[in-house]
């Protein structure tokens, strides 16, 4: 997904220091800190615990003051009032008021963003049923699991329909469906609507899998920052997917590698699915047994407000949440909008065996899908094609 | 407004739903079903009865809701704040003082619908049911015109002694006798000299008669039945009690014959309060009723001393909208309390704030002892140097403090409606001026730049 390079926020020099009774500095939360988030990006703030991440948020929100430096939301500084209609903040613990049930609480927070009472109550009975707590709408939030708390927050980042989300451990406390369509709803949101979000973790696959663009910090400092691409991608390995081959093919390509480009292989394995996958899809058997549970229930379908549109219930959905963990897996580029690259032409790898004459590969018996390869350097494979049309000396 | 609005109910349904509103409430009605049927006054009359179940039910009012108050207002913000819910609020588009002043209005909000239900129950039991028990007659005029009735109580005009004040002073400065004396001193020496002109004017001597003006004395003069009370308390100047002193008077003015009434006797003991009827028809046309009194003691002299020592009282409203402006004043005092919880509460906890509360609040109870205390302390008219000047620099700025704090017992009404007089208007309207426009707003505006200013986040690192 592209920018259009207009900062949404904007640090400079961003410092805080606690001080104690006796105004002595005690702690240095963040440190002379500089970054950017770009509109209609989705940006990871990565750090261990106690590095500041959430300490930049409290700034960046008003609920805190800069010691030194400044930092500016929407092009205003974080303590005027106006920006805040157009901000949506789920902070690390849910903060509810315990005595209220879910439709109040997504009402109240509407009130105060002055929706008027016909979309108020379409949007809270849309976001209760994209969370997933249609049915314990009126339980009160008390009672409420550490999930089902985290999915009402999440809903009432939501409520005004936010051009800047600011997700702090959004995923804290949610089972693998949750998840999982946590952060489909952050890539809808990103690609579909546009809409700039920050999210904060420690879960790096998940960031991993919708950030574009991170920076990580360390004790209130700036370690590193840049797209996700560019930090991961080593440069100095190749990757390549094919269907199962036999072990003399096996062995042939590793002479090749070994013998014509003097390179090393370094691993030959066998993929795995992702846990997230297997998980999945035994909860979908578990649905469609129609196995009883008094908890959240799998949302799915966005709200309609948000831009979501129409979607079956039930085993579609978990059929589509298993469909698209499937496709993503540990070590693939992060989403950028760009259509993935094509999967090597199993011509090649015929061609290859063929010119070693192994025997043709065996079908693959599991169901498992391997994931796709993007960007291949096909340097080697260029060479092996070549050696493969001359003539064996 | 909606945002304050919203913010209003959800303070609302945060009382009723953790159940501190419902514990007051339950208290409050427990307290206003029960009193009628258990409280006998004396047990003789039915007066002392129904005059105690009023003071009860709305001191006890009062209290409950105050103690209410305090807890809710200490509670609501600096709980949010401690709990990090006001994380939420904070990051939506609400300005941090229409916060405030929504929390403000959710719990007068609460306290208002209360004494309204308070105001119902105690008119309906008093009115209805108290009201109509079995007593024997004069109890029963007793009730209806000294309890359950709304009177107003002139006050005798008093000249202006301005000018004698002066020339007493003038004559003292001439004697040089006021070389030693310092700006204090001398304007003590004033309201002295100003007290004992009037303590003079206010007294009769054996024999002596003297002529007393009541204005604005607002009755219906066609009524020949109706009847205005003339009500005094004689005090012996030597302070002897058990003093018993006759005296005459006659109501009417002399210069109208038609407004003058008969010549009346009797004999009055000392320290106690009388009342001695007057008929209606005596006030002349401009509404001013004058009264003459004579001593006819031989020895003793009579003396009034006190703004309520000699008045006279007449019918001006009704009972049920005296209840009702009598509740209005305890809503003022509500308000204020819960302006200065909300303000306790932006920068300490929970128990502090309460703690801090409470302690104004006895401060609001006491404010006239504690400026009479100041007064004390204040540099003494022959007083000079450095101790003077810090005596006068801690009074004025001990009274700058007690200043803002109100004085509740100014703002007590019960001890009015028990009385049967008129609690007026404009004692609402100085209620409503003073606690919640005046003094509630500038607690309400320290309190939101206190809230607006402090960083709600702790440190997390």
């Amino acid at each position: 997904m592209s920018t259009d390079g207009t900062l949404v926020v904007h640090a400079v020099g961003l410092t805080k220091v606690f001080k104690d009774f006796w105004l002595r500095n005690r702690v240095v939360a963040v440190d002379r800190l500089d970054f950017e988030i770009h509109q209609h990006e989705v940006f990871g703030l990565l750090g261990p615990n106690g590095s500041g991440k959430t300490t930049t948020i409290k700034m960046m929100l008003g609920l805190l003051y800069p010691t030194r430096g400044r930092i500016s939301v929407l092009g205003k500084a974080p303590t005027e009032v106006a920006i805040k209609s157009r901000i949506g903040y789920l902070p690390e613990e849910s903060y509810l008021y315990r005595f209220l049930d879910a439709r109040e609480t997504l009402d109240y927070y509407g009130r105060l963003f002055q929706i008027p009472r016909p979309d108020r109550r379409r949007r809270v009975e849309q976001l209760l049923e994209m969370v997933g707590l249609t049915r314990e709408a009126r339980r009160r939030v008390g009672e409420y699991s550490k999930g089902m708390a985290r999915r009402i927050g999440l809903a009432q980042a939501l409520i005004n329909d936010p051009d800047l989300l600011i997700l702090d451990e959004p995923t804290t406390g949610l089972d693998p469906i949750g998840t999982r369509e946590i952060k489909d709803l952050i890539l809808f949101l990103n690609r579909e609507k546009r809409k700039t979000i920050l999210l904060c973790s420690h879960l790096l696959a998940d960031v991993e899998d919708v950030c574009q663009r991170v920076t990580i910090l360390y004790g209130g400092r700036k370690q590193a920052v840049g797209s996700i691409h560019e930090l991961l991608s080593q440069e100095n390995q190749t990757q390549i997917t094919t269907e199962r081959l036999s072990a003399d093919a096996i062995e042939r390509v590793r002479r090749i590698i070994e013998e014509e480009d003097g390179k090393s292989l370094l691993s030959i394995t066998t993929p795995t699915t992702r846990l997230e996958a297997f998980f999945l899809k035994t909860v979908r058997a578990a649905q469609v047994a129609q196995t009883k549970t008094s908890g959240a229930t799998s949302g799915g379908r966005i709200a309609g407000f948000l831009g979501g549109t129409e979607k079956a219930e039930g085993e579609a959905v978990v059929s589509s949440l298993i469909a698209a963990a499937s496709k993503s897996a540990p070590g693939q580029e992060t989403p950028t909008g760009e259509p993935p690259s094509q999967a090597p032409s199993s011509d090649v790898i015929d061609q290859l065996v063929s010119a070693t004459r192994a025997r043709p590969p065996e079908a693959a018996q599991e169901e498992t899908e391997t994931p796709p390869v993007t960007q291949p350097d096909r340097t080697v494979i260029d060479d092996l094609l070549k050696r493969a049309d001359r003539p064996r000396e | 407004m909606s945002r304050i609005w919203a913010v209003a109910r959800h303070t609302i349904a945060e009382s009723i739903r953790t159940k501190t509103a419902l514990v007051f409430m339950a208290m409050m009605v427990a307290l206003l079903v029960i009193l009628p049927f258990k409280f006998n006054g004396d047990g003789v009359t039915l007066q002392s009865r129904i005059q105690g179940v009023l003071d009860l039910s709305i001191t006890g009012t009062s209290a409950l809701l105050s103690i209410m108050t305090v807890f809710l207002a200490c509670s609501c913000l600096a709980n949010e704040i401690r709990l990090h819910q006001i994380y939420m609020i904070v990051t939506k588009p609400i300005p941090r003082w229409q916060f405030f002043l929504g929390k403000w209005l959710g719990i007068s909000l609460l306290n208002f619908t209360l004494l309204l239900l308070a105001a119902i129950t105690v008119w309906s039991f008093t009115w209805l049911y108290l009201r109509n028990l079995p007593t024997f007659e004069e109890d029963r005029m007793a009730v209806k015109y000294n309890v359950l009735t709304v009177r107003y109580g002139a006050k005798m005009e008093e000249p202006d002694f301005a000018n004698q004040v002066e020339e007493r002073f003038r004559t003292l400065r001439e004697e040089g006798r006021l070389d030693n004396v310092n700006q204090s001193g001398q304007a003590e020496l004033r309201s002295q000299i100003d007290a004992d002109l009037r303590k003079s004017w206010r007294s009769l001597g054996p024999g002596e008669y003297k002529d007393f003006t009541f204005s604005n004395m607002l009755v219906d003069r066609s009524d020949e039945e109706g009847v205005l009370y003339m009500r005094f308390k004689p005090m012996s100047p030597s302070g002897a009690d058990g003093a018993e002193f006759q005296a005459a008077w006659q109501a009417g003015d002399h210069n109208d014959k038609d407004t003058l009434g008969p010549v009346q006797t009797g004999s009055f003991r000392a320290e106690r309060f009388h009342e001695v009827p007057i008929p209606a028809w005596t006030v002349n046309n401009e509404n001013v009723l004058r009264l003459r009194i004579q001593n006819t003691s031989q020895r003793e002299t009579i003396l009034f001393e006190g703004a309520d020592s000699f008045e006279v009282l007449f019918d001006i409203g009704t009972f049920h909208w005296n209840i009702a402006r009598a509740f209005s004043i305890v809503w003022c005092r509500l308000a204020f309390l819960a302006v200065l919880g909300l303000l306790c509460s932006t920068f300490l906890s929970f128990p502090v704030a309460c703690m801090g509360v409470f302690i104004v609040l006895f401060i609001a109870s006491s404010t006239t002892f504690l400026g009479e205390a100041i007064e004390w302390f204040s540099p003494k008219p022959l007083e000079k140097g450095a101790l003077a000047m810090l005596k006068t620099a801690f009074m004025y700025t001990v009274q700058g403090i007690l200043w803002l704090i109100p004085d509740f017992g100014r703002y007590d009404p019960a001890s009015t409606v028990v009385a049967g007089r008129v609690v007026p208007l404009k004692w609402v309207i100085e209620s409503v001026v003073v606690l919640v426009a005046i003094k509630g707003f500038l607690m309400g505006l320290l309190g939101t730049v206190i809230f607006t200013r402090r960083e709600l986040a702790q440190v997390t690192v």
